[in-house]
């Protein structure tokens, strides 16, 4: 669907915000990934995003300046933190959010909550998106490109996602199961805190080559009790969070023959947002990953 | 031994003692008498040291010694209390309570010697509650629990006690009998004993010695013949009595 | 009722077997493996499960004797809700990071525990005393202000949520570092000592729980006596929940059976209580890393457990007629 960009900025001149949207001739519907549909009647100009992955995204496909407002997580690129913090998905500053008048809300959600149920009472569109998959990543990339008119980027990024990809699996599909390196990812200290397979940090896992040792457990993320860590014996430890270095893990009671401390591989002070974060970036945390799973 | 000098107590803007003076020799039953809200439990509590010293003014001496220079270790030694609320939050056995009246005779690790034994014992049979003595604290009536806080404080055996209303929830027989247990032990023992009573035909009965209070004030003091009239008890209960004689013992009872 | 010594023919074995109980649940395989790394992870976590059930008993029946009230427990002084606040605000700023930070956070939360109790205290004197109203009132005034807080700590949480969670919840699951087990020494000397000495004052604790003046009038410095109670139950609090959050239950209704067994005589009750809510935590621990491969948090099965114990106990008392 084309839209002339003369319509589009009459229509910007004529449209103030208190004046009602012309109904009219560009209509885009998108459906969400929850199943929503959503009209708009023409290019979104003022759109908030609240997670840092989809603020990322509009970046990335060129959306910048349509971009009105952002979590206080947003952090990439820089220029993200100039603009105006609506809150966050937690706690978000309704307030600040309408005085920007935005005219599309994005926001990550597996299901329905009263955080889209409050936007949908203030008429706002929003367009919610799942973040669990790869596949998710690259539908969310390409819904945002027709969003934000810029279909071809959104074309262009997720053909190098699927280079990439394709580079590490050839190179992962490589080793065999068996000589893969079983991995603990450590998201908390008190408690420990570990990833499930059907997390996002355990798909990169899996998709970098390495075998998660917390890989059954019954959710996404749980607390696990340090017995599971030494029976599973995992070869490499990386450490998600703040709280532990290297010689606190190595110095744990009962950890002493793990293989992982032993070798001293524990990585600590990893760039949690692109490891973590399922977002555009997310092949160069995999390359990350890859390189320490694989280092010679 | 108890030697009153001016005392004067203050609960915020109520006046309850106003400049009580008297003494009290050793081996004697002292009955205090007054209506309510006449400074008796007060004047009791006073003389426990229980109350802030704030409040108070004057004088209380113990044996020379002032009140406020015993430590409670030492005032225990010296003098026991009976309080007029008994509370029980726990189960303990009647033998357990009356036992905790040695306390004051014991370091805290010593557990109790066999004489200690043998003076609650007997403590509990003076005041006919030995039967009681495995029986749960809580499960006994209001008369019977009496008869146990009685028997410690005896067990406590010192030469002053304090009783606040000891025949509040007793019937006649035990009456009768912790105030003859009384009269023995002023004569037997010397020991110096405070009773609070609100019975003035029990007081004319046992007590060597009266306090009258009307108001924070001591109205009069004296033998039960010489405070035991209409012209003393009439202002001060706001009543019209009589006073006869009792046919036994001669004594002065007062009827209304 | 009451059997004395028949008791301990049952317990001292009865310990014996819970300890070998606790030392053989996980979730790495049930029984007492061969694996000595797998042990050194269980033997710590038993230690602190033995001693914050025995911290939390033994502080709940003095507490309940000084207070003269069956219902106190050791969380009413408002010492759990300002050490769970330090244990969190620790958690927020990071503290638990770098180097010694193992011990950051359970320091943190013994220096608010104890600033809450300065408050209770600043707040329930009147005059030189210290009656047991007063203090059971600024002991939940103050634990209902920590708990604000904490609250406003968790909206904040963002990323440490899930742990915020988990001290809240109660813990026996810290990982021991060499460092850190230097803490466990530090808490188990807190209440081995701080037991002993309420021990020693058993006479004095029931001479307290018949009341104030009571006490007073069998030769007990009352005030000063039941501060050094408060002090001692306190710290032990506040070192059970610096390690192990806030676990619930036990501190109430330990005792209570324990009186139920032996008697409210404290020279006895103590003991008892200690070792029964040693027993109970580390046998609650044992089923919380049975149920499931996730850490499930033990405060979650004492009070699960607790409510109808609670209930049987209430019938029981019920039918024996008080």
């Amino acid at each position: 669907m084309k839209r002339s960009p003369y319509l589009i900025s009459l229509l910007f001149l004529l449209g103030c915000s208190s004046q009602p949207r012309p109904q009219g001739k560009m209509t885009l519907t998108i459906n969400d990934d929850l199943g929503r549909t959503v009209s708009l009647n023409q290019a979104p100009s003022r759109v908030i995003s609240f997670a840092p992955s989809l603020t990322e995204m509009v970046y990335a496909l060129g959306g910048e300046g349509r971009l009105a407002g952002v979590t206080a997580w947003c952090n990439w690129p820089p220029q993200a933190k100039e603009k105006t913090v609506v809150g966050d998905m937690m706690s978000p500053n309704f307030e600040r959010m309408v005085s920007l008048k935005p005219d599309l809300a994005l926001m990550i959600g597996s299901r329905p909550g009263p955080l889209l149920k409050k936007f949908e009472a203030l008429n706002i569109p929003v367009l919610c998106f799942k973040d669990e998959t790869v596949a998710d990543i690259q539908r969310a990339i390409k819904v945002l490109g027709q969003v934000l008119e810029s279909p071809s980027r959104a074309d262009s990024l997720t053909r190098e996602m699927d280079l990439q990809l394709a580079a590490i699996k050839a190179a992962v599909d490589l080793v065999p199961m068996e000589q893969r390196p079983k991995v603990f990812a450590e998201l908390g200290t008190s408690p420990l805190f570990a990833a499930g397979d059907s997390s996002f940090i355990g798909q990169m896992i899996a998709l970098a080559g390495g075998i998660n040792v917390t890989g059954n457990l019954p959710s996404s993320y749980a607390a696990v009790n340090p017995e599971l860590v030494v029976k599973n014996d995992p070869a490499i430890i990386i450490v998600l969070h703040p709280q532990a270095s290297k010689e606190q893990i190595a110095q744990r009671l009962g950890w002493q023959n793990v293989s992982a401390v032993k070798k001293g591989r524990i990585y600590p002070g990893l760039d949690q947002d692109v490891i973590l974060r399922p977002g555009p970036r997310f092949t160069e945390g995999l390359k990350i990953l890859h390189g320490i799973f694989y280092a010679p | 031994m108890i030697e009153v000098t001016d005392l004067s107590y203050q609960y915020g803007p109520l006046k309850a003692l106003d400049g009580v003076s008297f003494s009290l020799p050793k081996g004697k039953v002292v009955g205090l008498l007054g209506p309510n809200g006449s400074g008796k439990s007060t004047l009791c509590l006073c003389l426990a040291g229980m109350l802030d010293r704030k409040g108070s003014s004057g004088e209380i001496k113990i044996s020379g010694q002032d009140l406020g220079s015993f430590a409670p270790e030492e005032l225990a030694l010296k003098m026991a209390v009976v309080f007029q609320d008994n509370l029980f939050s726990f189960d303990f056995t009647a033998y357990e309570i009356v036992l905790m009246g040695r306390s004051p005779y014991l370091r805290p690790l010593q557990p109790e010697r066999p004489e200690d034994h043998l003076i609650a014992k007997k403590a509990m049979r003076d005041c006919d509650c030995f039967d009681l003595k495995d029986r749960p604290i809580r499960s006994l009536s209001g008369g019977e629990r009496q008869r146990v806080v009685l028997a410690r404080a005896l067990a406590q055996t010192t030469s002053v006690l304090l009783l606040d209303e000891p025949t509040n929830h007793l019937d006649l027989k035990h009456q009768k009998q912790i105030l003859s247990l009384v009269r023995e032990l002023a004569e037997s023992k010397e020991v110096l004993s405070v009773v609070v009573l609100h019975d003035l035909n029990l007081a004319g009965q046992f007590c060597d010695h009266l306090l009258l209070l009307d108001q924070g004030r001591l109205v009069k003091q004296g033998t039960p013949e010489e405070v035991l009239t209409p012209e003393n008890l009439n202002p001060v209960y706001q009543i019209n009595v009589h006073k006869i004689y009792h046919p036994v013992t001669g004594r002065p009872q007062i009827i209304i | 009722m009451r059997r004395d010594i028949k008791t301990w023919y049952y317990l001292l074995p009865a310990s014996l077997l819970t300890i070998l109980l606790g030392l053989a649940s996980g979730p790495a395989g049930f029984g007492l493996l061969a694996d000595p790394q797998v042990m050194a992870i269980r033997l710590p976590r038993v230690l602190l499960g033995l001693l914050a059930g025995a911290g939390l008993a033994s502080s709940g029946a003095a507490l309940q004797a000084a207070l003269g009230n069956p219902l106190a427990e050791p969380y009413l002084l408002g010492v759990s809700g300002g050490a769970a606040f330090g244990a969190a605000l620790a958690l927020l700023l990071g503290l638990s990071a770098g180097v010694g930070g193992a011990v950051g956070l359970p320091l943190f939360s013994l220096a608010f525990g104890l600033l809450a109790l300065y408050v209770v205290y600043s707040l329930s004197k009147v005059g030189s005393r210290l009656p047991a109203e007063t203090v059971i009132l600024s002991g939940i005034i103050v634990n209902a202000f920590f708990s604000a807080l904490i609250m406003l700590l968790l909206a904040l949480a963002g990323r440490q949520l899930q742990e915020m969670i988990y001290l809240l919840m109660g813990n026996l699951g810290m990982i021991f570092g060499t460092q850190s087990l230097y803490l466990l020494w530090v808490c188990a000397a807190i209440i081995i000592l701080c037991t002993g000495y309420l021990w020693g004052q058993g006479r004095s604790l029931d001479l307290l729980s018949l009341g104030e003046q009571p006490a007073q009038s069998l030769g007990l410095k009352v005030e000063k006596l039941k501060l050094r109670i408060l002090l001692a139950s306190a710290l032990m609090v506040a070192a059970v929940v610096s390690l192990a959050g806030v676990i619930g239950f036990v501190g109430l209704v330990v005792p209570h059976l324990a009186r139920m067994i032996a008697g409210p005589k404290n020279s006895r009750l103590l003991p008892l209580s200690v070792v029964l809510g040693a027993n109970l935590l580390v046998l609650a621990d044992a089923l919380a890393r049975t149920i499931a491969p996730q850490e499930i948090p033990v405060g979650v099965i004492t009070s699960l457990l607790g409510v109808p114990f609670f209930i049987y106990l209430l019938r029981r008392k019920k039918r024996s007629g008080l």
